[in-house]
């Protein structure tokens, strides 16, 4: 197997507030391989932006990480503000979810986009100019080199969006970090910017972490998908192993509720109760409250990330019963 | 107006628009919102209306209950003109329609307790003794799946999923029969999102009532409505039965809107690959268009 181009260990994240701490990221260890598209699935809370914000070196003060990322071998949580530059743009590239206020509103957009290449003297600024206008026309853009004049409000959702890739690209990293990229975007508009994503990893060999609440998004856009609750990862497997061979029960509860079309009018399955305080630290799991196969232990006693099979891992004592819980009822 | 008697008992919708327009100047020039929309709502049914950010489903839902007037068209609930209603009279009638809206701590007042802000339509309309009015509150939280005594807490205490159950409460309080949803569940985490809507099935059968659902997620409106409108620029362009209109789109817009949302592939991988396949083949033969 390659060598991960980016390797999470350990990694804790927590913020100081005047009422107290907030525990937002607990333990939390992942790869990803070169080219790969890797989701990480979770609600508001879950803890899955900060992960990566964390590793970026682009959460509030009040914030202390501990852990290991490491990224061609060097560790990103022990750079300076000035190493992380260096990667930022460069090395990765990162698309927000609201390209409004990603993008700096009084600055051309071509300025935007040429930026990263000039800051890492990757370029003249003749052929940064040249490259930007490709890379409009690339995302899609009609017109590339009027618009490259063009201010942002002059785009409309889908095309900032496209613009924001077009920054993110521009100094060809080997990773892009998407958080939520098309969550603020009309569902055509959306799956025009994911396709267009796809396209642009495969065409480059880029890796791509896309971080969604969408198992929609998630399932058609990604290889691999870690699900993320109260901090943690519930489950990482591949696309393929997460829905059909559902091994933990905040998975299976969250595919549920994910509303799909072609099923017509049906009573919904929610699960029940409300999601995890992350001012608390639990004992044991912290979905254990809401889950239908909870037992006494999993109050008491945290279970570990342990592989089921193959590039399958699952968070839960009880992840055999629940994997042939859930394929009986998916082939029933 | 008021129709017949026996109009009314034959079968006669709970709300019947016809041909509902909506202008707002722009510049020199007029921008139609709503244009030219008509549409039925039977009692206790869901009818869906779906449509992109601008495409005038807002617009419309606020035009049914007159809180932008009309420039042209009739609405009729209950067989009433609403449109021909002088504003107390509307007042009055409006009661069998609330409203539930995206943002729930948003369209809550801060500072009334849960008690106040559900109370506060029977007290509008003068309904009740304050003690029969504590029981009405302690009966609606109940009946949403809420704690009653939430009942002296304010709605910034509570989560997301917490205070939509709130609105819903305080929009049920004078027993309506029709609930206008606009887009009640986006805002909401998937989970949450699927709390609210079993709830708003279970009320629907509990208590007959009738829904016009406006969302742009069309797995969400398959899952939950009987018939659906597709807007687009501010015309209905797709009407009719929901199954109908997702297995066999008359419109190519909502062909492409149906398309556009993404599948979970609950299949082998064989079957993935394919699926994805068939997903790319597609888009490159439509030749997808970059304008938006």
């Amino acid at each position: 197997m390659p060598s991960p181009l980016l390797e999470v260990k350990d990694l804790w994240v927590e913020f100081t507030r005047p009422g107290g701490t907030v525990y937002a990221v607990n333990g939390v260890s992942f790869e990803v391989q070169p080219g790969e598209s890797l989701g990480i699935v979770g609600e508001s809370g879950s803890g899955k932006s900060v992960t990566v914000l964390s590793i970026l070196g682009l959460i509030a003060k009040n914030g202390k990480v501990r852990g290991q990322a490491l990224h061609n071998g060097q560790d990103l949580l022990k750079m300076s503000r000035q190493e992380l530059q260096e990667i930022h743009g460069r090395e990765v590239g990162a698309i927000f979810q609201d390209p409004m206020t990603s993008l700096n509103p009084i600055m051309r957009i071509g300025h935007q986009i040429t930026e990263a290449m000039l800051i890492h003297e990757l370029c003249t600024p003749k052929e940064a100019k040249e490259r930007a206008i490709e890379l409009l026309n690339r995302v899609g853009i009609p017109n590339p080199a009027q618009r490259y004049n063009d201010y942002p409000f002059q785009f409309s959702g889908g095309m900032r969006q496209r613009v924001m890739i077009a920054i993110a690209l521009s100094a060809r990293p080997t990773l892009i970090v998407a958080d939520e990229p098309t969550t603020a975007l009309d569902v055509t508009i959306q799956a025009q910017v994911l396709n267009l994503l796809d396209e642009l990893r495969q065409e480059m060999g880029m890796s791509l972490i896309i971080i969604t609440h969408d198992f929609g998004v998630a399932t058609n856009h990604c290889d691999r998908i870690n699900v993320m609750y109260a901090g943690q990862i519930m489950e990482s497997a591949t696309v393929e192993d997460l829905i059909t061979r559902t091994a933990n029960p905040y998975s299976l509860g969250l595919l549920d509720s994910t509303m799909e079309i072609g099923h017509g009018k049906r009573p919904i399955h929610p699960i029940p109760g409300s999601p995890p305080s992350a001012m608390k630290q639990y004992a044991g799991c912290a979905f254990a409250p809401r889950c239908r196969f909870a037992t006494q232990r999993c109050g008491t006693e945290k279970p570990l990330l342990r592989p089921i099979e193959a590039e399958h891992d699952v968070f839960c004592h009880h992840a055999e019963e629940v994997m042939a819980y859930g394929t009986a009822q998916l082939y029933a | 107006m008021v129709l017949p008697n026996s109009m009314r008992n034959q079968g006669e919708p709970l709300l019947k628009v016809v041909n509902l327009t909506k202008t707002f100047p722009q510049g020199r020039t007029a921008f139609k919102a709503v244009d030219g929309a008509s549409f039925e709502v039977a009692a206790g049914e869901t009818l869906g209306i779906v449509g992109e950010s601008g495409s005038g489903k807002s617009t419309l839902a606020r035009a049914v209950l007159r809180l932008y007037e009309p420039d042209e068209g009739k609405v009729y609930f209950d067989g009433v003109d609403f449109t021909a209603l002088s504003m107390d009279a509307l007042r009055a009638k409006r009661r069998d329609i609330q409203m539930i809206f995206q943002d729930p701590l948003a369209s809550l007042n801060p500072m009334m307790t849960v008690q106040k802000a559900i109370e506060d339509p029977l007290i509008i309309h003068k309904i009740g003794n304050p003690r029969e009015r504590a029981r009405r509150v302690h009966e609606l939280l109940e009946l949403v799946g809420l704690d009653p005594a939430a009942a002296n807490a304010f709605p910034f205490e509570f989560s997301g999923g917490q205070q939509q159950r709130i609105g819903i409460a305080r929009a049920l309080a004078l027993n309506p029969k029709l609930l206008i949803c606009d887009e009640a569940t986006s805002a909401l985490d998937v989970s949450i999102q699927a709390q609210i809507l079993r709830l708003l099935q279970d009320l629907q059968a509990q208590l007959g009532l009738a829904y016009l659902f406006i969302s742009h997620n069309l797995a969400v409106v398959e899952h939950i409505c009987d018939r659906l409108a597709v807007m687009h620029h501010g015309k209905i362009v797709e009407y009719g039965n929901v199954e109908a209109i997702f297995s066999h789109p008359t419109q190519a817009y909502t062909r492409t809107l149906i398309q556009s949302v993404p599948v979970i592939p609950r299949m082998g991988r064989r079957a993935l690959l394919e699926a994805r396949f068939a997903k790319n083949a597609l888009s490159a033969s439509s030749g997808e268009t970059a304008a938006d």
